[in-house]
């Protein structure tokens, strides 16, 4: 009777502690997983038999709830909530443009599987400091040629009036990179070799922190380069994109499980949010 | 993939909302999610071509629609 009660007590009090409430600020984040106390949906799903679209929580999407929503068909990501707080939801309203997340009943695995074509989310600007940010993205590139686009919120207003970062492979136009920032276009834009260090059809976490002037690109957690750079912010400039820009041309053939921004200085959090990351996908040793 | 060509942008996603509500898009049907079936693509003659696969075409959507478009290469833009 009283293992019972403390049982029962333990239920009752515990209290879920994400990445987020451990390292709070983030401007955007995406994931199949719960990441806040504050997270309910993680994902509206649209459901190929049918179309209809139901929200679900990171508990439903692993416990089979989702699974059995799509049935023996398809489910397709309508809406990634972004789990900051900040309401930087991505979304994409044309149905032959969702990432599929459910394939013939099935959980898709390593996240949301994008088609290489035309599949891409599309959010609001979440820049709004310069020459800070955080940005980590765990995914799966199948396709290692031409342009391929994990996330970035990039802007060309007008010359000398750019800004933003991007992960993409070959950045830019850029063959061999896998990241930039834009600052004053032609004057201090950046990008970041690194693609060479990457294994096609493998997940991975990729990330950079950029803070006093300096950027730092880790991949599966250990440092690849550091160079001098700045980043313009401007609010009001470019969405987030996820998995395609808006003329639809550097589609990621690949998936892509989780992305977590700061517009702030993270440097001294980097190693223990991907510490957290990885523990929980098991990315790297 | 079949496509319809529409002169304006706007009358291709006109079109491909149309689809959406004879589908029952939730945008439609409960005010967010998923409105659009398919995206319009410019060509190089200035139309705007409307990938129509699966559509519930009409007699004259069904005489006009075409396999034979074509794109522009992409750009060497940043973006």
């Amino acid at each position: 009777m009283f293992l019972s009660l403390k049982g029962s007590l333990n239920t009752k009090f515990f209290r879920f502690k994400g990445i987020l409430d451990s390292y709070a600020g983030a401007s955007a984040a995406y994931s199949l997983r719960r990441l806040s106390k504050v997270a309910s949906s993680v994902v509206r799903v649209r459901r190929s038999s049918d179309n209809f679209e139901q929200d679900f929580t990171a508990a439903q999407v692993s416990n089979g709830t989702l699974e059995s929503f799509c049935g023996v068909g398809d489910g397709f990501v309508a809406t990634w909530y972004d789990q900051s707080g900040n309401g930087n939801h991505a979304a994409q309203p044309t149905t032959t443009e969702q990432p599929k997340i459910v394939d013939g009943g099935s959980l898709v695995a390593d996240g949301l599987d994008f088609d290489g074509v035309n599949d891409g989310l599309f959010g609001s600007h979440i820049l709004n400091t310069d020459d800070v940010l955080y940005a980590a993205v765990v995914a799966k590139n199948k396709n290692f040629s031409g342009r391929r686009w994990y996330v970035g919120n990039v802007f060309y207003n007008a010359f000398n009036d750019n800004g933003g970062f991007a992960v993409e492979e070959n950045t830019f136009n850029r063959t061999g990179n896998i990241a930039g920032w834009l600052d004053d276009r032609g004057v201090n834009d950046a990008v970041q070799d690194g693609l060479s260090s990457l294994t096609q059809n493998q997940v991975h976490l990729l990330s950079f922190d950029l803070s006093n002037g300096s950027s730092k690109f880790h991949l599966d957690g250990s440092l690849v380069n550091t160079f001098s750079t700045s980043m313009n912010s401007e609010d009001g400039g470019g969405v987030l994109n996820i998995g395609n820009i808006p003329a639809g041309s550097a589609g990621l053939e690949g998936s892509i499980k989780e992305i977590i921004i700061y517009n702030s200085d993270q440097s001294a959090n980097r190693a223990a949010i991907e510490d957290n990351i990885n523990a929980h996908y098991n990315i790297y040793p | 993939m079949s496509y319809l060509l529409y002169p304006t942008e706007q009358d291709a996603w006109d079109r491909s909302e149309q689809e959406g509500i004879a589908q029952g898009l939730a945008y439609h049907t409960k005010g967010q999610g998923s409105r659009y079936v398919s995206s319009p693509k410019e060509t190089i003659d200035g139309l705007w071509a409307l990938d129509v696969t699966g559509y519930d075409l009409d007699e004259l959507e069904e005489s006009t629609v075409t396999l034979d478009v074509t794109f522009p290469q992409p750009t060497e833009d940043l973006m």
